[in-house]
């Protein structure tokens, strides 16, 4: 068959071909569907963390999962990883989710709040009601904000400095296009968008800077014993630390060495087992 | 008849797109003349209840009247260049973002009112302002412009077609906007709990304290004073008002205090007070030179 025949065959068909289109994607969408709505059975009083899939440097390419499963470890409940979220979404459309006895929660700080409740924990005991106070806004500055410059800087920014986010995050180059564009439009709504490059800098140093003056010389945010907003902190942390790939998050970070050497007690801490969790550039699969 | 329906038609259509862009890119002809070192603060005019209705106006202020930065008010509703509002103008240039207008002035005249703070002490106050505006700031634009829009027709000073237009334009932009953000994707009780956990935090933080920080006011006092003074004043027989009064009584105390300390002309900038005036124009804390302005402190 040449490519004569092939384009002969394309022009005088053109209603056939629509039409098996057509028929071809709502197969697709079909299928997918009812692939879904097998669920698999999971064991009983275990948390089912959902996530996108290994990330190259560090455990996810979100901060929202590497946050989701540090807290899993510090709280030592059972869990267990399906890095199935791609196309097994959470009902908010989100790619980090949990499920527990068939019962399904999304966003991660619900999914926190789903198991301190289920499993009794409370990293926090102890500590007192200004100092939960201080821990949830310091989580609350680096998922709402501090979040925002990170996704700008690694989608919108590193590219124009030539860093080839597809080929890092190892999607295709036809996605990279498409999450730029949702990313830039995103933060333009929730506001951070709306600052150039610069400022977008200036406030991820101001975040930065407020992280590591508040860390100092501690070993944790609140002394020898991590709290809940630590997770918070690391996942986002890691994504600057070991996955900016050369970009300006990577020498924004590398301006506070506190924080760095926060992240490394983090990790030596809760992953000791990081370099299975991990792809290693894509080179290899992650075994666990 | 069909040719005077259309034209009708068009100029009809003509008016109210002419109206509609007018209202919504508000150009003001005429530029306060202000001395040098005077800051011009663009912010839309005072609400019913509060000299704003929206928290970061007030929160830009509560800063100008804190570190007694001469400024004058233009009413006239123009916005910024980031399409946002407030915004400043300084010695000719213009400033976008509450918080980027605060850094620059703090720049240009070498005020710091947070200077008696630690470094800890910092941070936790820019973890608190972030809680406050990139959290619990949308759970508010949620409940106001949800379901139910009985309390924000209360405080938008428009009647008519105006205030029905401007709600279904600012319900269409937070929808926007929090779906962005990612808290729109939520069920109004998820989204209420959040609210809960963030106005708790803050009482929490707050405890018995005069100020936020400490026993002397510091920069974080006046957004944490501008989402808290929205609560109790543009937003009534809403749920957080309901909640922070019934339950967080040191954040109500805390609002009097602040208002007592710097807004002690507050009913005049209150339309619906018998003592209301116009201060468009009108200089703040003119330092000695030549022209006097009014200056409420000493």
């Amino acid at each position: 068959m040449d490519m004569e025949t092939i384009k002969s065959f394309v022009t005088t068909h053109p209603r056939e071909i629509c039409i098996t289109a057509v028929v071809g994607v709502a197969l697709i969408a079909v299928i997918r569907r009812r692939r879904k709505r097998e669920k698999k059975v999971y064991p009983p009083n275990t948390i089912v963390h959902h996530q996108m899939g290994r990330g190259p440097y560090a455990p996810s390419l979100t901060p929202f999962a590497v946050k989701l499963e540090t807290y899993l470890r510090m709280a030592k409940v059972p869990f267990l990883n399906e890095h199935d979220s791609v196309t097994n979404k959470s009902s908010k459309n989100k790619v980090t989710w949990i499920e527990c006895n068939g019962e399904e929660v999304a966003d991660s700080e619900f999914c926190i709040q789903y198991v301190n409740n289920k499993f009794n924990v409370d990293l926090d005991k102890g500590f007192s009601d200004e100092d939960r106070a201080a821990a949830l806004a310091i989580q609350r500055m680096v998922d709402e904000h501090l979040y925002w410059a990170v996704a700008l800087q690694r989608w919108v920014y590193d590219p124009k400095d030539g860093i080839n986010v597809s080929k890092n995050m190892n999607f295709s180059w036809t996605l990279a296009p498409l999450v730029r564009r949702m990313i830039a439009k995103q933060s333009y709504a929730q506001g951070v968008g709306r600052h150039t490059e610069e400022e977008v800098h200036h406030v991820m140093h101001e975040d930065l800077k407020a992280l590591s003056m508040f860390i100092g010389n501690k070993k944790f945010l609140f002394g020898d014993r991590v709290c809940q907003a630590d997770s918070s902190v690391f996942g986002m942390l890691s994504q600057l630390y070991w996955q900016s790939y050369g970009g300006y998050g990577e020498k924004a970070i590398h301006e506070y060495p506190n924080l760095c050497a926060y992240c490394d007690r983090m990790k030596a801490e809760y992953w000791p087992d990081w370099d299975d969790c991990i792809t290693h550039g894509w080179t290899r699969k992650a075994t666990k | 008849m069909l040719h005077l329906l259309i034209a009708g038609i068009v100029i009809i259509a003509s008016v109210l797109i002419f109206r509609i862009g007018s209202f919504l890119y508000k150009r003001s002809t005429s530029r306060h003349n202000v001395p040098p070192g005077v800051v011009i603060l663009y912010q839309i005019g005072r609400g019913p209840f509060a000299p704003s209705v929206s928290p970061f106006p007030l929160k830009l202020e509560t800063f100008l009247r804190m570190t007694k930065t001469p400024y004058v008010n233009d009413h006239s509703a123009k916005f910024s260049s980031k399409r946002k509002t407030p915004w400043i103008e300084y010695d000719g240039k213009s400033i976008a973002d509450s918080q980027f207008c605060i850094d620059y002035i703090k720049t240009k005249r070498g005020v710091d009112v947070s200077s008696h703070l630690s470094p800890s002490d910092c941070s936790v106050a820019r973890a608190f302002q972030k809680l406050t505006e990139e959290n619990l700031y949308w759970t508010m634009c949620i409940e106001m412009f949800g379901e139910d829009t009985s309390t924000v027709e209360k405080v938008i000073p428009y009647k008519g077609l105006k205030l029905w237009f401007t709600i279904w334009f600012l319900k269409r932009v937070i929808n926007k906007e929090t779906w962005g953000h990612g808290i729109g994707r939520h069920t109004q009780e998820e989204v209420w709990s959040i609210a809960v956990s963030d106005m708790t935090a803050i009482s929490d933080f707050l405890g018995d304290k005069d100020f936020f920080m400490g026993p002397e006011p510091s920069e974080v006092d006046c957004a944490i004073f501008g989402m808290m003074a929205m609560i109790l004043f543009n937003m009534p027989d809403s749920r957080h008002e309901k909640y922070v009064r019934e339950n967080l009584p040191n954040i109500v105390a805390y609002c009097e205090r602040m208002k007592r300390r710097f807004w002690p002309d507050w009913e005049s900038h209150v339309l619906t007070s018998k003592k209301y005036e116009n201060d468009d124009g009108k200089i703040y804390f003119e330092t000695q030179g030549k022209d006097l302005g009014t200056c409420i402190y000493s």
